[in-house]
C-alpha cells in the first residue's frame, strides 16, 4: 500500500510536468502570426529581469478604447501584415479575435501591455536598440482562434520618412497625412 | 592525534595495553577524516560551480528543447533514485534523503520558469505555484524527513495562498462578503497543516518532519494574528461598509479555532493541548483586533494578551525557547507602544530621558522574567 503511494508520489510530478510541457509546446506552436508595432518602452522598466516589456501600438485603437470591458480586438489583414484593428462590440463575427484574460500576467491589461522573455545577452543589445529613436519595434504575436495569443519575437525596422516627420513635429502640430493620425508617437523616449 | 595521546597514556602507566588497543580500535572506527572530507567537498563544489557557470554562460545558445529535456531527465533520474534507494539512503543518513527530496522539489519549481522562458508563457504566479504544490506536495509529505521539506510544503502553501489572494483581491467598493470569505479561507488554509501534522507525528517514522510542519503551521497562525494586531494599531482595517472585512476576519478566526481543536483532539498530552490553545488564541485575537481598529492602546493590549497566552502555554508545556521569545516580543511591543504614546514627549530632552529610562527598565525586566521563570532546558515541543 505504502509502496504504491510512494510510486504515485514519484510518478505524479514527472507525469504532470511532462503533460504541462506538451501542452505548452502545442499552444506555442499553434496559431497565426501577426506583426504588431510596439511603443512606449519605459527605460526604467523595460528590462525587468530578462524580460522586455512594451505596450502594443494597435493601428486605429486609442488607449481610452480599453476602458470598456471586456475588451476584444479584431485583427484584419493578410497575416503577418496587420492592416487594421477594431474593437469587437459584443460577440461580433470576428475571424481573428484577441481577448484579454485574467490568466495573463497582466490580467485584463494583457491587450495593452506585453512582455517577451529574452536572454541576458540579447537583453543588453536590445537595450541599445530600444534607445535608438530612429527605429520602430515590431513584435510578432501568435494569435489563436480562442482569442489567446503569445508574443513570439521582437525585431526593429528603421522609421519611415513620414514617421520621422511625425516624431520631429513640434508638440501640438497636426499629424502629417497620410500618416495614421491615431497612432501614438513612434517611439516614446522617456529618458530624463 | 588521539593515537599519539593514547600511546602517551599507556607509556605513563595510566592505561594498560588492552585498554590502549581497545581505545585505538574505537578511535579508528569512529575517525572523522575532516581534512579529507574538506578536500573532497571543495573539489566537488568547484566542479559543481564550474558546471553551473559553463551552462549559464551558454544558456541562450542551448536549444530550448535540449535544455528542457535535460531538466526533466534530471528530475526523473533523481525521482528514480529516491524511489529505488530511499530506505537504504535513509538508513545511511536521513539528511541525504532530505537533501535529495528538497533538490527534486526545487528543480520542479524551476521547471515552470524554464517552460516560461522557452514558450513565452505568462500567467499569474499563483497558477504555477498551485500546480507545483499539487504535483510535489504528495512527494514531500511522503518522503520529507526534516525542516527543509516541511518549510517547502508550508512555504509553498503560504506563497500560493497570498499570491492568489493578491491577484484576486477586490477593490474597495466591489468587495462582497462571499468573495472575501473565500479569500480569507484560502489565506488561512495553511493552518490546516497543524492538525494533519499533529495526527501524523505519532504514527510516522519521520517524526522530525511532522513536528517541523506542525511548528511552522503554528508559527503562521501566530504571525497572522500578530499581523492583524499590527494592522489594528495603524487603523489598517479602515471603513468596512458591507462588513466584508469582518466576514474575512471571522473566517480566519474560525479556521484557526478548527485547527486548534483538531490538534488538541488528535494529540494527547500537555504539548498538544497547548498548541491547540495557541491556535485558538490566535483565532480569538483576530476579531478582537478588528474590533479595536485604530485604538492604539487597545490594539496593543490584544497583542499583549496573545503573546502572554503564548508565554503561559510555553510555561505549561516547558518550551524554554518559546517562552523567552514571547517575553522578548512583549518587551519589544512595549517599547514601540511607549514611542507611540510619547510622541510629544520625545520632542523634549526630559521626555527623551524618560523614554530611555523606560526602555532600559523594560529590557531589564524582560531579561529578569525570561531568566527567572523560563522552563528548564531540555523541554522540547
Amino acid at each position: 500500500m505504502m509502496r504504491y503511494a510512494r510510486l504515485v508520489a514519484a510518478v505524479l510530478p514527472l507525469l504532470g510536468l511532462g503533460v504541462l510541457w506538451v501542452e505548452s509546446d502545442r499552444t506555442y506552436n499553434s496559431g497565426t502570426d501577426w506583426e504588431v508595432p510596439v511603443a512606449g518602452y519605459d527605460p526604467r522598466d523595460y528590462l525587468r529581469g530578462h524580460y522586455v516589456e512594451f505596450s502594443y501600438d494597435w493601428p486605429g485603437i486609442k488607449p481610452e478604447d480599453f476602458r470598456m470591458e471586456p475588451p476584444v480586438l479584431c485583427l484584419a489583414g493578410q497575416p503577418p501584415r496587420l492592416d487594421e484593428v477594431f474593437m469587437a462590440g459584443g460577440p461580433a463575427a470576428c475571424t481573428h479575435p484577441l481577448r484579454a484574460t485574467p490568466n495573463n500576467v497582466y490580467g485584463f491589461s494583457g491587450l495593452e501591455r506585453g512582455r517577451l522573455y529574452i536572454g541576458q545577452k540579447r537583453g543588453e543589445a536590445l537595450q541599445q536598440q530600444l534607445r535608438n529613436r530612429d527605429q520602430r519595434g515590431i513584435v510578432t504575436i501568435r494569435q489563436r482562434e480562442d482569442g489567446s495569443f503569445t508574443p513570439i519575437s521582437i525585431r526593429f525596422r528603421p522609421l519611415t520618412p513620414a514617421e520621422i516627420a511625425e516624431r520631429d513635429a513640434p508638440a501640438g502640430a497636426a499629424p502629417l497625412s497620410p500618416f495614421d493620425p491615431f497612432a501614438p508617437p513612434a517611439v516614446m523616449d522617456k529618458q530624463p | 592525534m588521539s593515537a599519539r595521546k593514547i600511546a602517551e597514556w599507556h607509556e605513563a602507566g595510566l592505561i594498560d595495553a588492552a585498554t590502549r588497543d581497545r581505545l585505538t580500535a574505537y578511535e579508528a572506527e569512529h575517525a572523522r577524516p575532516l581534512l579529507l572530507w574538506a578536500v573532497w567537498g571543495i573539489g566537488a563544489l568547484a566542479i559543481g560551480l564550474g558546471f553551473v557557470s559553463v551552462v549559464a554562460a551558454n544558456w541562450e545558445d542551448i536549444p530550448g528543447l535540449v535544455r528542457l529535456t535535460v531538466h526533466l531527465a534530471l528530475i526523473g533520474g533523481l525521482l528514480g533514485l529516491l524511489f529505488a534507494r530511499e530506505d537504504r539512503l535513509a538508513a545511511h543518513s536521513p539528511w541525504a534523503v532530505e537533501a535529495l527530496v528538497f533538490v527534486i522539489a526545487a528543480l520542479g519549481l524551476t521547471f515552470f520558469g524554464h517552460l516560461g522562458q522557452v514558450y513565452q508563457t505568462a500567467s499569474p504566479l499563483w497558477q504555477p505555484l498551485a500546480m507545483w504544490l499539487a504535483l510535489f506536495a504528495p512527494l514531500l509529505l511522503l518522503t520529507g524527513r526534516g525542516w527543509p521539506t516541511a518549510l517547502a510544503v508550508l512555504g509553498g502553501m503560504v506563497w500560493t495562498a497570498w499570491e492568489y489572494a493578491g491577484d484576486n483581491a477586490p477593490s474597495g467598493s466591489e468587495a462582497t462578503i462571499a468573495w472575501n470569505m473565500w479569500l480569507a479561507f484560502v489565506i488561512a488554509l495553511p493552518v490546516i497543516a497543524a492538525p494533519l501534522a499533529a495526527a501524523m507525528r505519532g504514527r510516522s517514522t519521520r517524526e522530525d518532519f511532522w513536528v517541523s510542519l506542525e511548528q511552522l503551521a503554528l508559527t503562521y497562525a501566530v504571525a497572522g494574528a500578530s499581523l492583524a494586531c499590527a494592522m489594528a494599531s495603524i487603523g489598517g482595517f479602515e471603513a468596512d461598509p458591507g462588513s466584508s472585512k469582518l466576514a474575512a476576519v471571522l473566517t480566519c478566526a474560525a479556521m484557526a479555532f478548527a485547527a486548534g481543536a483538531g490538534v488538541a483532539a488528535v494529540r494527547a498530552g500537555v504539548s498538544g493541548r497547548m498548541v491547540g490553545a495557541i491556535l485558538a488564541g490566535a483565532g480569538a485575537a483576530m476579531p478582537l483586533a478588528y474590533a479595536v481598529d485604530d485604538v492604539n492602546v487597545a490594539a496593543a493590549l490584544v497583542f499583549f494578551a496573545l503573546w502572554a497566552g503564548i508565554a503561559a502555554a510555553a510555561l505549561a508545556a516547558h518550551w524554554r525557547g518559546v517562552f523567552q521569545l514571547a517575553v522578548g516580543v512583549i518587551a519589544l511591543r512595549l517599547i514601540i507602544l511607549s514611542f507611540e504614546l510619547a510622541a510629544d514627549l520625545l520632542m523634549s530632552g526630559f521626555g527623551l530621558i524618560l523614554s530611555g529610562l523606560m526602555i532600559l527598565g523594560i529590557g531589564w525586566a524582560a531579561l529578569r522574567v525570561s531568566r527567572r521563570f523560563a522552563p528548564a532546558k531540555g523541554g522540547a515541543e
